[in-house]
């Protein structure tokens, strides 16, 4: 099995599909990566805007209740009103508060110097030589013209949310993408694998060879369904192909022969024009002969009709054995006149699914089979009884039965027994019964271990109408 | 044949035939004139429809395969014309369904290709002679033999005869059909309603064990074969 190319598989809809469905995930994923991250930050922009409020409300109230040099003494770090460098690197690793008090001429009067803002809520940079880290910052005015400024270092976990958002979202695509390419590429590759058998059988089909058939391998899945079911179709195909072959077969014995023997006589009835006897002769042979031929078309006629199923369409239901008491009543004075015994046993009222016609046909042929070849003076029975859901049809005879090596032809087309090869009859008949019990679906079988050659079709009973 | 020294007194019977086959149209022409039946032949329908709207005939055999129509259609347009005429459809086509079709596109009788030309006169005798009231009548009475088919009693110069059910058909369609011959294919589909042909002398067997019954005591034999064709019920 060669491997199938690229752009076959590209093109199949389980590779599309599964772009597609993992495209969506992705933007699904980063739709809702970005919405939680977006909503983290904003909790922790609440939250250091809640701490600033809370610094600029606590000096405030120191400011206006304590004065002015409260304010300063609860600002300075230790002895210096004015911060150090150095201990912003403190305030920055302990995440503390930024601070610084101006005067009108925004001289610092307290505080770190390096914090500038002149908006109400801003991020700013220190200035500070080492630091860049950025510094969110307010600054309220009071009425002495005073101005305190407060900020805070953004904090270290609004970076880590940002840098994890875009870390994941690079990850989500450079490894989700090519992943769902690659699971793309070889699920489709094992649909374009399987169906590619299937194609396979059915183009060697096209070419002539009608016993390919598509390989299952087991699971029973789709694929194998679609395949059993390929399967099922070329079976049939191949049955209707013999039958045709088989037709050919006997059209050039069955049929040619007669035509063959009319040809004949027609040529001795212009070499025995003066001969009214030989000419009567001639033309009652040709006569018979033209009879039999016909006799045998109309029964292939009807063989195929039967074997192409239409005649399902008129199904009904009938009470066969209702049918079966009327062909025994017909046939129970034929039998007699040809010196043979015709007895019955039906059981009453079993009503099956089918085609009365054609069911009366099959038990006629059934009769006429046995009439035919049973021994002088043998005893012929038609039992119908119920077993179960089903009702079973037998028709036999006590001897001398079909010997062993015909058994298995007896119901093919234009097979006949040996003895009836000179009798009037084409070998059909038997196969109309198979047909006929097919269309039903249901099968005619032969008995084995028996005297005489007996038959058995069992059909699937329906209820019967109250 | 029985029959024909009957039509033969009276003014010959006309039939019109629609057929484009030559070969078959004049194998029926000659077949039909010699037991004295007055023949036009038509290889047209259309020409066929248009003379049949002004003149009368006894019976129409129309072949089903016409050039450019199907038979069937012009059944049905001329019953729709409110032709009456009997009409005896002729068909290579054999199937199981054909038959019903024809005869329910109006033809009265429906005739598979070949036959016999006996079987022809046969059936077209029949359906000429038919008076419509037979179907519906009760009583049918030819000669000394009397058949009730409500009471299903069958008698012979005042005796009652005993038969079977199939038997009982039988007379009753031989009785219908008195005078004129009914075929061994005929009573198959009259009698057994079987479209097919069984191989056995299935009409023979049955149709012996009724002619002993009404036959055999009398003198006159009312049940007659006709050989190669069927057998026919005559007065006495």
């Amino acid at each position: 099995m060669s491997s199938p190319r690229l752009s076959v598989i590209t093109k199949t809809t389980v590779f599309q599909l599964v772009l597609y469905a993992s495209a969506g995930f992705v933007v699904l994923a980063l739709l809702i990566l970005w919405g939680l991250g977006w909503l983290s930050i904003q909790q922790i922009d609440a939250r250091e805007q809640a701490r600033i409020d809370g610094v600029l409300a606590a000096a405030t109230e120191i400011y206006e209740e304590q004065g002015r040099a409260a304010l300063i003494a609860e600002i300075q770090a230790e002895e210096d009103r004015i911060w150090e460098e150095d201990f912003i690197f403190e305030i920055l690793e302990q995440e503390e508060d930024l601070i610084v008090l101006r005067n009108e001429e925004f001289d610092p009067l307290a505080g770190y110097p390096g914090l500038h803002t002149d908006e109400e809520f801003t991020f700013v940079l220190l200035d500070h030589p080492e630091i860049d880290e950025l510094v969110r910052a307010e600054l309220i005015e009071f009425d002495t013209g005073d101005t305190l400024t407060v900020g805070r270092f953004v904090p270290q976990d609004r970076y880590e949310v940002w840098s994890f958002m875009i870390f994941a979202s690079i990850a989500l695509v450079v490894i989700v993408m090519p992943l769902s390419l690659l699971t793309g590429y070889f699920l489709s590759r094992n649909v374009v694998r399987r169906l590619q058998t299937i194609s396979q059988t059915a183009e060697e089909v096209g070419q002539g060879k009608l016993i390919a058939r598509a390989p299952l391998n087991g699971s029973g899945d789709e694929f194998d369904r679609l395949s059993m079911g390929l399967n099922t179709m070329l079976d049939r195909l191949q049955v209707l192909n013999r039958n045709i072959e088989a037709v050919s077969i006997g059209v050039a014995h069955d049929l040619k022969t007669p035509i063959a023997n009319v040809q004949g006589r027609l040529e001795l009835m212009r070499r025995d024009l003066s001969n009214p006897a030989l000419l009567e002769e001639h033309i009652g042979v040709a006569e018979t002969r033209i009879g039999q031929l016909l006799r045998t078309f109309e029964a292939l006629l009807r063989l195929g009709e039967v074997e192409a199923g239409k005649r399902k369409e008129a199904f009904d239901a009938f009470d066969l054995s209702s049918a079966a008491q009327e062909i025994v009543e017909n046939y129970e004075a034929v039998f007699e006149d040809g010196d043979k015994f015709l007895t019955s046993q039906i059981d009453p009222c079993l009503m099956i699914q089918g085609d009365r016609e054609l069911v009366d046909q099959l038990m006629a042929n059934l009769l006429e089979n046995a009439l035919e070849h049973a021994r002088d003076a043998a005893q012929v029975f038609l039992r119908l009884t119920s077993d179960g859901e089903r009702a079973v049809l037998t028709i036999g005879d006590d001897g001398p039965g079909i010997p062993p090596p015909m058994r298995a032809r007896i119901f093919e087309r234009f097979v006949r027994g040996d003895a009836s090869r000179t009798t009037p009859g084409n070998g059909l008949g038997l196969s109309l019964v198979k047909a006929i019990a097919e269309l039903h679906g249901t099968e005619v079988q032969l008995l084995e271990d028996q005297k005489g050659a007996v038959f058995q079709i069992s059909f699937s009973k329906i209820k019967a109408l109250p | 044949m029985p029959g024909d020294a009957v039509l033969a007194t009276h003014e010959p019977m006309r039939v019109m035939i629609i057929e484009d086959d030559d070969e078959t149209a004049y194998f029926l022409e000659r077949s039909l004139q010699e037991h004295n039946w007055a023949v036009l032949r038509f290889a047209d329908p259309k020409a066929a429809m248009l003379r049949l709207g002004g003149e009368a005939f006894d019976a129409i055999i129309l072949d089903r395969m016409l050039p450019g129509m199907d038979g069937l259609d012009a059944l049905k347009l001329l019953r729709a014309a409110n032709i009456t005429t009997p009409v005896i459809m002729l068909t290579a086509r054999s199937g199981i369904d054909d038959r019903v079709d024809g005869l329910d596109a109006g033809a009265d009788d429906y005739l598979v290709k070949p036959f016999a030309m006996s079987e022809l006169l046969a059936r077209l005798r029949s359906l000429v002679r038919r008076p419509p009231i037979v179907a519906e009548e009760t009583l049918l009475e030819v000669g000394d033999l009397q058949l009730n088919r409500v009471t299903r009693a069958v008698s012979r110069a005042g005796t009652p005869l005993d038969l079977s059910p199939l038997e009982f058909k039988l007379l009753d369609c031989l009785m219908s059909n008195v005078g004129a011959v009914a075929t061994r294919t005929m009573l198959l589909e009259k009698v057994w309603g079987y479209n097919f042909d069984p191989k056995t002398s299935l009409v023979q067997t049955h149709m012996s064990r009724l002619r002993a019954k009404v036959d055999k005591d009398f003198e006159h034999e009312m049940i007659a074969t006709v050989r190669g064709v069927g057998y026919v019920l005559t007065a006495p």
